[in-house]
């Protein structure tokens, strides 16, 4: 109350010293920004569409016609931001033949801005993963392994911050425990981290530090459990700072995403879009740009 | 005066401060629309399809030799399944053609067949791909009886794993009961060959129990020993078939 009084006062004190776009912002129209999040998860090396052969799947997906839903996408929309949930790698024999070097280098052709690491990422070992970054122009985030002495300590990042207009948008990266999914020789000396501890502290990292305005958690933690295991819904619950979860792992295929609310009962939403390159995700995301505590185009944030 | 325009720069001052710290405009997270597409068959990327093409090529040649037929549909599931029967057997065949000490039964992790159906008709180096894209190499552990009871708990635990023919139980609420092997019930003084997947027995899918246990590794990946094992009984004038067996079986109170 006493600041809305001040503000008031000072409006008209300063007059048109200070009659800047965002004090017009502020009273008149607001300014909207639409970000479009392309998204993938558990593509599971499926470059072809699936074979003709009578099964469910037959004649969907494949890398070909993804990349020219993308490239339709970006002709129409000027703010896309394309990321995968991980799982890049296993599942069709061009990962037994090639060893994902196939796989990382379609990702770039399509113009992937960021990955995370899957536990099937490391089924040609860690060394295997190394050998294929080099086909990657995209960075895989990953914010609870420590790979220290591992080939991948140099090749991950936690976090990447990506413009889009005058939007800062913070992504990073979540991965599922290794112990009991992935053999110990696989993974090596790579430590997980806990991913609710990790993912608090780089969102806070991402929008105090990095003065994010949208974070973005690519998560290969799975979308939720019957046991009491971390999922993308107990990470949302205790969140502080992410506004997005793009989730994997499970396979699930979620008719609309999930809004649920985080430990300061701020909207966080949940998607995932099943395997296998099946379906190219999208969100539309709408920012306001306006005062605090103020929004006019502001939904309930019930994803339609 | 000059009081006075002190008075003043002041104020402006505050009210500047005021505005940068308490109007400085945020960015409200207003609206999300989904419009996610399935990625149906339309045009492609010619650009991307031509990256593809010298792999697919390559891989093509390979995949579609065909080894086998297959005459009816085999699908997997809990707690047993003809593609888990078929699997299981299979496994126990190809330890046997590699050690020279005959294995007593094996198992496959559910999650590690990764078709859900073995569909009627020719069997291809590819269905074999599909089936087992893993390079899982084939591993025989010597199991006591506790352990190996333990292990099968593990198995009725998630509703049943595939296994070879020779070993049966039944889960009740979880629990396995009535193992026996060939008929007999499992001793405490002898140990069991079991033949799997290095997969599980280095500990994945939670079998932590065996962990430590020595291995006798056979060099072969599952999936070159399924093509093999398709190859040869194709050879012998056998088709690709399995059914349910009662092997495993769910008591519902």
């Amino acid at each position: 109350m006493i600041r809305r009084q001040f503000l008031r006062q000072s409006t008209l004190a300063t007059g048109s010293l200070l009659w800047s776009s965002s004090l017009l912002a502020a009273v008149g129209q607001p300014e909207v920004t639409k970000l479009t999040l392309l998204h993938t998860n558990d593509v599971h090396s499926r470059i072809d569409p699936f074979p003709m052969d009578g099964s469910r799947n037959q004649g969907q997906g494949g890398a070909a016609r993804r990349a020219a839903m993308i490239a339709a996408v970006r002709n129409v929309e000027p703010n896309v931001l394309l990321v995968d949930a991980g799982d890049i790698f296993q599942g069709t024999p061009y990962f037994n033949f090639f060893k994902g070097e196939l796989e990382m280098q379609l990702m770039s052709d399509m113009g992937y801005d960021a990955g995370t690491i899957g536990n099937h990422d490391f089924d040609a070992g860690i060394e295997g993963l190394a050998r294929q970054m080099p086909h990657a122009n995209f960075p895989l985030l990953i914010a609870n392994y420590d790979f220290r002495n591992t080939p991948m300590e140099e090749l991950v990042s936690v976090y990447k911050v990506f413009t889009r207009d005058d939007i800062r948008i913070g992504v990073f990266g979540l991965g599922i425990e290794l112990t009991g999914l992935v053999p110990d020789k696989l993974y090596g000396e790579t430590r997980y981290l806990d991913p609710v501890l990790e993912g608090n502290r780089i969102a806070k990292h991402l929008v105090h530090e990095e003065k994010c305005n949208l974070v973005i958690c690519l998560s290969h933690l799975g979308y939720r459990y019957k046991e009491n295991k971390v999922s993308d819904q107990v990470l949302a619950d205790r969140s502080e700072n992410i506004d997005i979860i793009i989730g994997g792992h499970t396979h699930t295929f979620m008719d609309r995403p999930e809004t649920r609310n985080n430990q300061v009962g701020k909207p966080v939403i949940i998607n995932q879009v099943g395997w296998a390159g099946l379906i190219l995700g999208r969100l539309d995301i709408y920012l306001e740009k306006n005062k605090r505590n103020h929004c006019v185009t502001c939904s309930n944030l019930q994803v339609s | 005066m000059f009081k006075r325009y002190k008075g003043l720069s002041h104020t402006v001052f505050f009210i500047i401060l005021g505005l940068l710290a308490g109007c400085k405009p945020v960015y409200h997270l207003a609206k999300v629309e989904k419009s996610s597409q399935s990625v149906q068959p339309g045009a492609i990327d010619t650009k991307v399809d031509q990256s593809i093409a010298p792999y697919r090529n390559q891989l093509t040649e390979a995949m579609e030799a065909v080894i086998g037929r297959c005459t009816k549909t085999m699908i997997k599931e809990r707690p047993e399944s003809p593609l888990g029967n078929w699997f299981g057997d299979a496994l126990v065949a190809m330890a046997n053609t590699v050690s020279s000490t005959p294995v007593d039964f094996a198992v496959q992790n559910f999650g590690g067949i990764r078709i859900s159906n073995l569909t009627a008709g020719p069997v291809k180096v590819g269905t074999i791909y599909e089936l087992m894209p893993f390079d899982n190499y084939l591993i025989i552990l010597t199991l006591d009886s506790t352990e190996l009871i333990q292990f099968i708990n593990h198995m009725a635990a998630s509703g049943g794993w595939p296994i070879s023919k020779g070993i049966t139980y039944s889960i009740r609420d979880g629990h396995a009961e009535n193992i026996l092997l060939n008929g007999e019930a499992i001793r405490g003084d002898r140990g069991y060959r079991v033949a799997l997947p290095d997969y599980v027995a280095n500990g994945g899918d939670n079998c932590d129990f065996f962990k430590d246990n020595p291995q006798e590794t056979t060099g072969l990946l599952i999936r070159d020993g399924l093509i093999q094992y398709v190859k040869e009984e194709t050879e012998k004038g056998h088709t690709i078939d399995a059914v349910k067996d009662g092997r495993v079986k769910l008591i519902n109170e």
